[in-house]
């Protein structure tokens, strides 16, 4: 399997949201990688994922870590929880409730959030808003 | 086992002087490290050396023989981000227990400041995996996930993470050589600026220039003129890469502290309560209530309210970073190796422990909390 050709950002040009499945075990696996991290098999292949999560810890971020993201502090960075056996993501946390407001949103631990897609500093990427 | 000690130990300038180059920093801790040993530098016949962030060497270990002069029999460059202080221990420890050496001097230096980095951030953010750099995270928010993950679980409070800030400034102020030494105050801390919360400017450690050296050999092999360190045990362990691969850090599990200090307390058949005093890397607050909690030194949540009851000062039952450590002395867990040493041979001046410990144990950890590095040391 060529990873680079089927990593999940080739899915995030299209706002799909995509999963690595493991075709022995069908475990849900991210990151992506060559072997399942849970029965090291090698055949993997790709599901649509639920998109629902939960929060289980965010950080707002004061300090940006390089230029592009220089204009865009304060910003919120979730660790969530997906549906899909517990898997963690990593990403923006973005509350259309409390546009613009100068400190960046805040959830609440524990809170339901689904994948949706923004454009991050220049790049199509997924994140995650409430999901009432 | 072959009884090993650490022969040896030096710093460069304790306080940097700054404009040096990382391969100067390592030149002046590995001088002062071979003549505390009580030899001569062409008795070293193996050489381990960290990396460094702002020079490029394939192999700085290289480097560091040719200026030293030296044509040693085994020689490497360990790269193990934050824990590489304590991991050069381990690698020159297996070397001499193999036989590959007799001699071993371990070096780890850099100029983080004056060295310019031309994009640490980058460099640093390489630790993580592209799902997480594309948002923009410091390290520190990293760090900062696993925070508030914690607080939320044992309800530990920001003065329960800030207290660890502010233990280690007490050390600092009696330490001269130690980079801030104005004593702080937990509302000092809370009131710093936010890096990435829940964590404050005061809770990272400080970015300096450092170098130290130490030599190994085996205990019989030691200088006569020395005054030499056992290295009782040491054990270490690697988890992850991505913090997205490693659950057990959000779910109450432990890191792998807990893996690499129960493999050191095996080879040097202790437990917990017979450790005396401790030097824990301190890249964050958050990180030394973890490990302390892995290390078997308090329950799972209970760090936090220990800790401002006064565990880890000079006067303490576990007397930690008695030099400020990471948060206010200087960078480079090596520093930690060095301190250890000192505390161990009584010499520490105005920031020694009271009652000199006779056991040390000396961690390193690095990437986000997925290297891990724990050596224990006692009299020799």
């Amino acid at each position: 399997m060529d990873l680079a050709e089927r990593a999940p950002w080739s899915f995030w040009n299209r706002d799909e949201f995509y999963l690595q499945k493991c075709l022995n075990c069908l475990a849900f696996q991210y990151p992506h990688g060559h072997v399942c991290a849970q029965c090291h098999h090698s055949e993997m292949t790709w599901v649509e994922s639920s998109k629902h999560g939960r929060v289980v810890s965010w950080s707002v971020v004061h300090r940006a870590p390089a230029p592009a993201f220089k204009s865009l502090v304060p910003y919120t960075i979730a660790l969530v929880e997906l549906e899909e056996n517990g898997l963690l993501l990593e990403l923006w946390y973005v509350d259309d409730r409390h546009p613009k407001l100068d400190s960046a949103a805040e959830p609440i631990m524990g809170a339901y959030v689904v994948v949706t897609f923004a454009d991050v500093a220049g790049r199509r990427l997924p994140v995650v808003v409430p999901s009432e | 086992m072959t009884k090993l000690v650490i022969s040896g130990a030096g710093e460069a300038v304790r306080v940097p002087q700054l404009g040096r180059t990382a391969g100067d920093l390592a030149v002046e801790a590995a001088l002062v490290a071979v003549d505390d040993a009580g030899i001569d530098i062409t008795a070293i016949d193996g050489l381990v050396t960290g990396y460094t962030l702002t020079e490029q060497h394939l192999d700085f270990s290289s480097y560091l023989a040719e200026e030293l002069a030296i044509q040693p029999d085994w020689s490497c460059t360990v790269s193990r981000s934050g824990a590489t202080g304590s991991s050069i221990i381990v690698e020159a420890a297996l070397a001499v227990l193999g036989g590959a050496c007799t001699t071993a001097l371990a070096v780890w230096a850099d100029n983080r400041v004056s060295g310019k980095p031309a994009d640490m951030a980058g460099t640093l953010a390489s630790q993580l995996s592209e799902f997480e750099v594309v948002y923009g995270p410091l390290i520190a928010t990293q760090y900062a996930l696993v925070a508030r993950s914690y607080m939320h679980r044992y309800n530990a409070t920001p003065e329960d993470l800030a207290s660890v800030a502010v233990q280690f400034r007490e050390h600092a102020s009696r330490n001269p050589h130690a980079k801030y030494q104005k004593p702080i105050t937990i509302d000092d801390v809370l009131s710093s600026p936010l890096a990435s919360s829940p964590l404050h400017v005061f809770e990272c450690a400080l970015v300096t220039d450092y170098g130290g050296a130490v030599v190994i050999t085996r205990a019989d092999k030691a200088s006569a003129s020395s005054n030499p360190v056992a290295l009782l045990g040491f054990g270490e362990s690697l988890t992850h890469q991505s913090i997205l691969r490693n659950k057990d850090l959000f779910d109450g599990g432990s890191t792998g502290a807990q893996r690499s200090s129960t493999l050191a307390y095996e080879m040097a058949g202790m437990k917990p309560a017979d450790v005396h005093a401790a030097q824990i890397y301190d890249c964050f607050t958050i990180t030394v209530l973890k490990l302390l909690e892995d290390f078997g030194f308090c329950e799972p949540g209970e760090a936090g309210p220990a800790v401002r009851d006064g565990l880890l000062g000079l006067d303490g039952r576990l007397p930690s970073n008695t030099n400020g450590g990471m948060l206010s002395c200087a960078a480079g867990g090596i520093l930690h190796v060095t301190e250890g040493v000192r505390q161990m041979r009584g010499t520490a001046g105005a920031h020694q422990v009271e009652r000199i410990p006779e056991t040390m144990l000396v961690h390193g950890n690095g990437g986000i909390i997925a290297t891990q590095t724990t050596l224990l040391l006692g009299r020799s």
